[in-house]
């Protein structure tokens, strides 16, 4: 589905990725691990258009979309949940969700309001507040769902669950397991490495720009010195 | 506490107020023996409608336009040229300039929503003064003492004239509630959602899908063409047209009357017109010098409520808490 190969990123003259390639598959939970700083993000950035990769491609569905700008590669099924949320603060919690909503490669059973608010009944009640006026976590689900909205193939959640209180952070994760199991391709970047560990299928490890390690939960879970050595732990 | 509901009926209530105003005027001033004051409430509405197009993109867009009251002299200018040729049918002349305003906008639109922020500024303002001074390079067409307009648009009824100050009144003020309504359906569409997130973040936007400069454009031209309808009725009511009109200060004028409105709020734009038309009047009366006074009045009320006037109804509210 995703196929990133030996990308290179730059910030203006500093590199920040040297050598990034990873695959996602369809239906695939996979997590990119690693301390802050090391080069999530700025992979997530140039997946989605926001970075331009100098060395390396990057396919989806076959097509390469490399060069292309965001709103394309928006429109071709990769939608992005960032992170810090962006909520339009101008916009009520109902016209977050309806001002993104698009169908753009005409899935079947597209994802309406009514779906995004039973995913995350919390946001019901809110749905007439405007963005900026809603906590945190809040914040967190809207930004998820509007992500959805977009009918995404693969779904790119940046720090779903940074700052949020350990009861929101498992509503989250209840949520992101639903997604999974309606065989949602998600790529992962969170600091709470047991619960990627349950949900990822495969993950890489992501150390100054470069992939270091990659395998799956059972493989990360038999390493401690592993996780240790680049994640922290 | 009162809740985002009474904040909404102060909204209504005063949207009453000020519509209820304008569509009662000329009573007012014929029972006052005043008809000075139907002249002076058309030009109100005029000026309104154009701050309605401007709030479009300055309230909701966040697009800050010094250039905006081009629009209103392309209007006018379209009205008194057909009527130098003896061209004075309105629908024909309604036509050309929405046309005009359409393809001015469209050019002007592309080159200037490349730029941001003191950039977009700077370039609204030159390409405005650099059609300002073509118009009063022309001679043709009055250079700079403007163009007189012998005969106002006709509108091929006997029912309606716009030599009839209370046909030509209602129109205007048709017009405005038109466009207040279209403005309102379009700010709470799809289209208006765009517009307004995209002024809080547009890389988002971007993020999610949308290519925003398609959109800030079309709303770029929405609000030009809006504009130059105001200007149609400008060239009606003065029967004259003074490249004045398209002055980079008059654009700064009607900047004024939104902000003192309430940006991004549907009556703001009417409001501040009437109140700055109004007060601009009252002092007038007071002292020849009356600009001493209303400068440092409007200063006094975006520091005190930068929000304007709408926002004034939100601090009601806090007192009254």
């Amino acid at each position: 589905m995703l196929s990133v190969s030996k990308i290179a990123s730059f910030y203006g003259s500093t590199q920040a990725l040297f050598d990034i390639s990873i695959e996602i598959n369809h239906g695939e939970v996979v997590t990119l691990l690693g301390r802050n700083g090391m080069g999530k993000t700025t992979t997530i950035r140039s997946i989605m258009g926001l970075v331009r990769p100098r060395a390396g491609s990057i396919h989806f569905e076959g097509s390469e979309i490399t060069d292309w700008q965001a709103y394309r590669i928006a429109n071709a099924g990769i939608g992005l949940a960032p992170e810090g949320r962006h909520i339009f603060p101008n916009l009520t919690v109902l016209e977050n969700l309806i001002a993104t909503a698009h169908n753009k490669n005409g899935l079947d059973n597209p994802w309406t309001v009514e779906k995004v608010l039973a995913l995350f009944p919390a946001l019901e009640p809110r749905a007439k507040i405007m963005g900026g006026r809603i906590s945190g976590g809040e914040q967190q689900m809207l930004s998820i769902g509007r992500a959805l909205m977009t009918n995404p193939k693969l779904l790119l959640l940046d720090e779903a669950t940074e700052g949020l209180s350990p009861l929101l952070r498992a509503q989250i994760w209840e949520s992101i397991s639903q997604l999974k199991d309606n065989r949602q391709s998600i790529l992962l970047i969170d600091k709470h490495l047991e619960s990627l560990l349950q949900i990822g299928d495969r993950h890489y490890i992501v150390e100054k720009g470069y992939v270091v390690w990659s395998g799956n939960s059972a493989e990360l879970n038999s390493q401690p010195d592993l996780q240790r050595r680049y994640i922290g732990l | 506490m009162l809740s985002l509901d009474n904040l909404q009926n102060r909204r209504k209530v005063l949207g009453v107020l000020v519509i209820g105003l304008c569509a009662l005027a000329p009573v007012a001033a014929n029972l006052l023996d005043e008809p000075y004051y139907i002249n002076l409430f058309a030009r109100l509405m005029i000026w309104a409608i154009a701050a309605i197009s401007l709030n479009l993109i300055l309230g909701y867009g966040g697009m800050i336009s010094f250039g905006h009251s081009l629009y209103l002299g392309i209007g006018a200018y379209t009205v008194g040229i057909f009527a130098y040729y003896d061209i004075n049918n309105f629908y024909i002349q309604l036509v050309a300039a929405l046309m005009a305003g359409f393809c001015v906008a469209l050019v002007f639109g592309s080159i200037c929503l490349r730029t941001r922020g003191v950039y977009f500024i700077m370039i609204t303002m030159a390409l405005t003064q650099m059609i300002y001074f073509l118009s009063i390079s022309i001679e043709e067409f009055g250079s700079d003492d403007g163009l007189i307009i012998y005969v106002r648009s006709e509108l091929g009824t006997d029912l309606i004239s716009f030599d009839n100050p209370i046909h030509r009144y209602y129109v205007i003020f048709l017009v405005m509630i038109a466009c207040l309504y279209f403005s309102h359906r379009l700010i709470h569409s799809r289209f208006g959602y765009v517009i307004r997130a995209a002024k809080s973040n547009e890389t988002r936007m971007e993020v999610l899908g949308y290519p925003t400069f398609r959109y800030r454009l079309a709303c770029f031209v929405i609000a030009g063409v809006m504009c130059t309808v105001a200007g149609v009725l400008s060239a009606n009511v003065e029967k004259f047209v003074s490249p004045d009109i398209m002055h980079w200060t008059r654009s700064g004028e009607l900047i004024f009357m939104v902000v003192l409105g309430g940006m991004a709020s549907m009556m703001g734009p009417i409001t501040g017109a009437l109140v700055f038309w109004l007060l601009s009047e009252f002092f007038a009366r007071i002292t020849e010098h009356w600009h001493l006074i209303f400068g440092p009045f409007l200063i006094l009320v975006v520091l005190l409520s930068p929000r304007g006037i709408d926002g004034l109804l939100a601090l009601k509210r806090s007192a009254n808490d």
